[in-house]
Formats: C-alpha cells, structure tokens, sequence
C-alpha cells in the first residue's frame, strides 16, 4: 500500500517530466510519430491560416503532406504576422492542449471536441486534395479514440503527451530551416525585416522553449 | 426481183465513210474537251501552289514570332533545371545527417517551389511552409 502510494506520489511530483521524456521517445518512433507530425503540421498551417484571417486576409487552401511538411496558401493579410505565427502558433497549441488537459475531464472532454470541429471545418473549408483529406480524417479518428477512452484517467493523460509531442515538435521544427537554402518561414521573415534566419529560428525555439518552462513551473505548484 | 448490187455497196460504203467522220469528229471533240480540261486542271493546281506558298510565308513568320515569345520561358526552365543539378550534385558531396534528411524530404515534397514563385506572384497569393 505505502509502495502504490509512494509510485502514485512520483508521477504525480514528476509527471511532467515523465510525459516529456515519453514524448521526446514517441518523436523518434518511426511509425508511432507519424500522426503527431501531421498535428504539428496542421496546428502549424491552421497557425498561418487564422493569423491570415486576424489581419484581414483569406485562407485558400490547406495542404498536408505524410512526412509532415505543409502548405498554407493564403490572399492578404499581414505576412509578417503570418509567416511568424506559423511555428509559435503550434507551439501555443500544444501548451494550450497540455494545460486544458490538465484541469479537469469536462474541460478535456471540450477540448477533443473543439479540436475534432477545427478538423472539420478545416477540411470542410481548406482541404482541395485527397491526401490532406486523409491526414485530416486519420487526426479527426485520433481524438474520437481519445474521446472513446471516456472518463479513465488515460483520457487525460493522452492529451497531455499529444500537447507536450505537438509542443517538442514545434520547439525542434524551427531548425530544420537552418540549411543554407533560405526557404520557408525564416528565410520570409528575413526578407520582409532583414533580421537573419537563424535569429527567427532563435526567437521560436525560444518561444517553445518558454512554453515548457512555464507548464513545469504550474505543474510542481 | 433483180437487185443492183453495184449501186448497193457503194451506197453503204458512203453510208460507213459518213459514220467513220462523224466518229472521227466525235474523238477530235472528246480530244479537245480533254486537253480543256487538263490545262485547266493545271492552271488551278499552280493557282494552288501559288496560295500554299503565300501560307507557308505566313507560317514561317508565326512560327519566328512563337519562337521569339517562347525563349525566355526555355531559358529559365533551362536555368531550373542546372539549379537542381547542382543542387544535387552538393547533396551527394555533403551527404546529410540522419537528422536533416526530414527535412530534404519536406523540401522534396514541396517541389518546384520557383514555379511556384512565379504563380504566387502572377497571383497575388502567399504560400507558407
């Protein structure tokens, strides 16, 4: 009794830690990985996609790719904005998915549900190919199997790893960048500022990184 | 009955002499008529090679004036595609880490993001990775 209790005691001190390094493995599993990329991937585009509405422009269209890459087509809208809330917007949706998953079951409960109407409307409104389609109804059976886990205590859990996934993610992404062929959102930002690549790629890591600073603080509350 | 044989067969024979020029006119006619024909068979055939060459004029003219516009576009699939053999040629030098190859393979699957430049321009649309 006192060994379950003491065990129970020790996820819970250091369960954030424990998920984060389940994720960071989860992220080296070949297969295993694969639909957590695609989250990253869509959170990413999705990112692109409503900071192009906030500043007054129109999503086109959404494209989703099986090794994790993605395109956001868009008309108008502020590129700055845009082309930075791309990694920092898949960086807030992991730490938001993280904590909401952390509060309580009804709160999870909302938040598979908002997230399986995102996917909807997403691929209702920005999908135009078959394979995003597919990607987006492979996601949309994600969270419905999350949903199917009802009240147990992995419901929770599994979002959590899900958000802290989609968070390391967004946290490594950022370097792909850095290869010398000025492609992609840093090589935008820089030439719409004329501050280097690196330096934005600096600025979203530290985002991440920030961000899963600040979820360890409010877990060892 | 007696009949004259003599007065007979020379009043055939005049009859036959008669057909044999009708007959001989008939062919000159029928010649004539065909020769006719023929020269103007061949004067409309030379008209017709006379409209052909004016067609062919025009013809060569377009095809320079197509072969003028289409220059450019074949110089710059050209320099495209010395780009990506380079490019290729640096990979095979550098030969990745496992880590980057991720993200060749984005940057491959994102193909031919230039003529994709070129559209989002023409367009007036922004594309994000």
């Amino acid at each position: 009794m006192t060994t379950i209790n003491a065990s129970s005691s020790f996820f819970q001190r250091y369960s954030f830690w424990l998920l984060l390094i389940s994720a960071a493995v989860i992220r080296e599993i070949p297969l295993i990985s694969l639909p957590f990329n695609w989250l990253e991937s869509y959170f990413h585009e999705l990112s692109h996609g409503l900071a192009a509405l906030a500043t007054g422009g129109s999503v086109l269209s959404i494209q989703l790719f099986p090794n994790g890459a993605g395109l956001c087509t868009t008309q108008g809208g502020s590129r700055f904005f845009i082309s930075f809330m791309g990694y920092t917007g898949a960086a807030i949706f992991g730490a938001v998915l993280y904590r909401l998953a952390n509060v309580n079951l009804r709160i999870t409960q909302a938040v598979v549900a908002l997230n399986v109407a995102l996917l909807v409307l997403s691929t209702a409104f920005w999908a135009r190919d078959l394979l995003t389609l597919i990607i987006l109804v492979v996601l949309m059976g994600l969270f419905v199997a999350k949903y199917k886990l009802g009240n147990s205590k992995w419901f929770g859990i599994g979002l959590q790893l899900t958000g802290l996934t989609v968070l390391l993610n967004a946290l490594f992404s950022p370097f792909y960048l850095v290869d010398g062929r000025h492609r992609g959102d840093g090589a935008a930002l820089a030439s719409l500022t004329g501050i280097p690549e690196i330096v934005w790629v600096v600025v979203w890591a530290c985002i991440a990184v920030a961000f899963i600073y600040m979820l360890a603080k409010q877990d060892n509350k | 009955m007696e009949v004259n044989n003599t007065s007979l067969s020379s009043q055939v024979a005049g009859q036959l002499s008669q057909i044999d020029r009708s007959q001989q006119q008939n062919q000159q006619q029928a010649n004539a008529a065909e020769q006719a024909r023929e020269r103007e068979n061949s004067e409309q055939s030379t008209q017709r090679v006379n409209r052909i060459q004016v067609d062919e004029n025009a013809i060569a003219f377009l095809e320079r004036e197509y072969r003028q516009q289409a220059e450019p576009s074949q110089q710059l699939v050209e320099r495209d595609n010395e780009q990506q053999g380079s490019e290729a040629q640096n990979a095979g030098y550098d030969s990745p880490p496992a880590r980057n190859n991720s993200a060749i393979n984005t940057y491959q699957a994102v193909g031919g993001l230039e003529q994709r430049d070129r559209v989002q321009q023409l367009l007036g649309v922004d594309v994000y990775a």
